[in-house]
Parts: C-alpha cells; sequence; structure tokens
C-alpha cells in the first residue's frame, strides 16, 4: 500500500503490515469512508444523534456506530434506508 | 507498577500516533499488538480491518466517529469502531489529532472485563490516561496540535 508522502511511519513492524493491505482495500475504504463521512455531517446538520438515527432505521445504536467507523460495508439498501431516515440524499449515481 | 515510556509511531499532516513502551520491551504495545495477529491466519481478517481503521485516521484524524467510547464517562478510553465481531483494538483519543494507541485482541467473552488480557489492556490506558492529564497540569507536557510535546523525555509508573 502507497502511503501519503506527509505520512511518517517510524516504526518497521507497523510498515510491514500496512505493506499487506491491498489497493482494492484501499480504495474499498475510500468509498466507504466517504459514505459515513456524508452521514455524520448529514447528522450534525439535522441534529440527530446515533441513537435516533437507530431509532428513525429501526436498527441498533451500535449498527449506526458501525456504519460511521468508515469501513462499513454498505448493501444499497442500507443507504437507502439511511437516506429516507435522513430524508435526504448520501449517494449521487453519476450521469 | 511498571514502568512505561511513550514512543511516536506514526505522524500526518492530520494526527500524532503514540503508543506505550514498557519497560524492558522493544516493542510498544500498539507493536506488540502488531505483531501478534500480523501472520495469524484466522484473523487476518479481522486484522486488516483493524489496520485499514488506523489508515483512516492517519489521513482523516482521530475523528469521534471512528470509536465507540468503552471506559467511563470522563476517561479518552474507545475502542475502534470496526465491523469485526471479535478483534478489539482499545486507545486513548486524546483529541481530534492525538491518539494513544494501545493492545488488544480476541474478545471471546461478552464484556472486556470479563476477559484478564483485555481488562489489563483497557487499565493500563485508562492509568496512563489520568498520568497523562496530571503531567499535562503541571505543564510538563503539552499538546500543540499533532505532537505531545515533552512526552520524550517523560516516563510514567502505570
Amino acid at each position: 500500500m502507497k502511503k501519503d508522502n506527509n505520512v511518517r511511519i517510524f516504526s518497521p513492524i507497523i510498515q510491514e503490515a500496512y505493506d499487506n493491505i491491498s489497493e482494492l482495500d484501499m480504495a474499498t475504504d475510500a468509498i466507504t469512508d466517504g459514505i459515513a463521512n456524508r452521514i455524520d455531517s448529514v447528522m450534525k446538520e439535522k441534529g440527530i444523534s446515533r441513537k435516533e438515527l437507530a431509532i428513525l432505521t429501526h436498527r441498533r445504536p451500535s449498527d449506526v456506530t458501525r456504519w460511521l467507523g468508515g469501513g462499513h460495508n454498505f448493501t444499497c439498501r442500507t443507504i437507502a434506508l439511511i437516506e429516507q431516515a435522513l430524508g435526504t440524499s448520501i449517494i449521487q449515481i453519476a450521469q | 507498577m511498571k514502568k512505561a515510556t511513550v514512543k511516536i509511531i506514526e505522524q500526518s499532516d492530520k494526527v500524532g500516533l503514540y503508543s506505550i513502551c514498557f519497560d524492558g520491551s522493544d516493542l510498544s504495545e500498539y507493536e506488540n499488538f502488531v505483531k501478534k495477529f500480523i501472520n495469524d491466519a484466522k484473523l487476518n481478517k479481522d486484522f486488516q480491518l483493524v489496520l485499514r481503521a488506523i489508515n483512516r485516521i492517519v489521513a482523516n484524524g482521530a475523528l469521534e466517529r471512528y470509536f465507540r467510547p468503552e471506559g467511563k464517562f470522563k476517561d479518552n478510553l474507545a475502542a475502534l469502531s470496526i465491523d469485526s465481531k471479535v478483534l478489539r483494538l482499545y486507545c486513548l483519543r486524546i483529541s481530534d489529532q492525538i491518539l494513544i494507541v494501545g493492545n488488544g485482541g480476541a474478545k471471546n467473552t461478552r464484556t472486556y472485563e470479563e476477559d484478564e488480557e483485555l481488562s489489563g489492556y483497557v487499565m493500563d490506558l485508562q492509568k496512563f490516561d489520568k498520568l497523562l492529564a496530571q503531567e499535562m497540569k503541571n505543564g510538563k507536557i503539552r499538546i500543540e496540535q499533532n505532537v505531545i510535546t515533552g512526552i520524550e523525555s517523560a516516563s510514567f509508573e502505570i
């Protein structure tokens, strides 16, 4: 895995561990974290707590915590559920 | 009581990642965690999730949404929020720009309190959290954005 130039790693074993992360995993994380960031922003904008989003989506608060963690592999159905609960779009499809 | 120092692990524009290093060990607690799981075939997928979560933190900062609080209301103890039912990595989230990464392991009990190894890691971090707060209060250690100044020369009795 390539690291940003502004990142310094001081530990050889940590560097070795990072080297095992694939480019595909990195690309996936960029998408999932982008979705999580958007959900977090809308929640803050609308003053909706994790607990409230859990109630609105009929899911557990721990599910919301996982969604916001940035590594959750969302299904389209979950995204649609969150969009309905928040009353706004989370992702846009390129035309 | 164990004597410990603090080691810088990773530094980016967004965050400084530190870890506790106990006397007699060349590796910090986070490095010990990595060493323990880097070649563990059974937990490799979960371990990768931890690394990827740390990588997101390095890229974007130790944002609150990346963690779930694990400790008491007043402390900084948190676990990484990842899609793993098994592996836990405990941290002290001092701010968006400073993270102390601790140790962790496979959680086979309902709560970490029921697991001797995991509760030991948690207690070490909680003790360190208090000591760090004291040192900051008396001005020996300062947090300046993504850097902890004065930490290199400090030692702690945990």
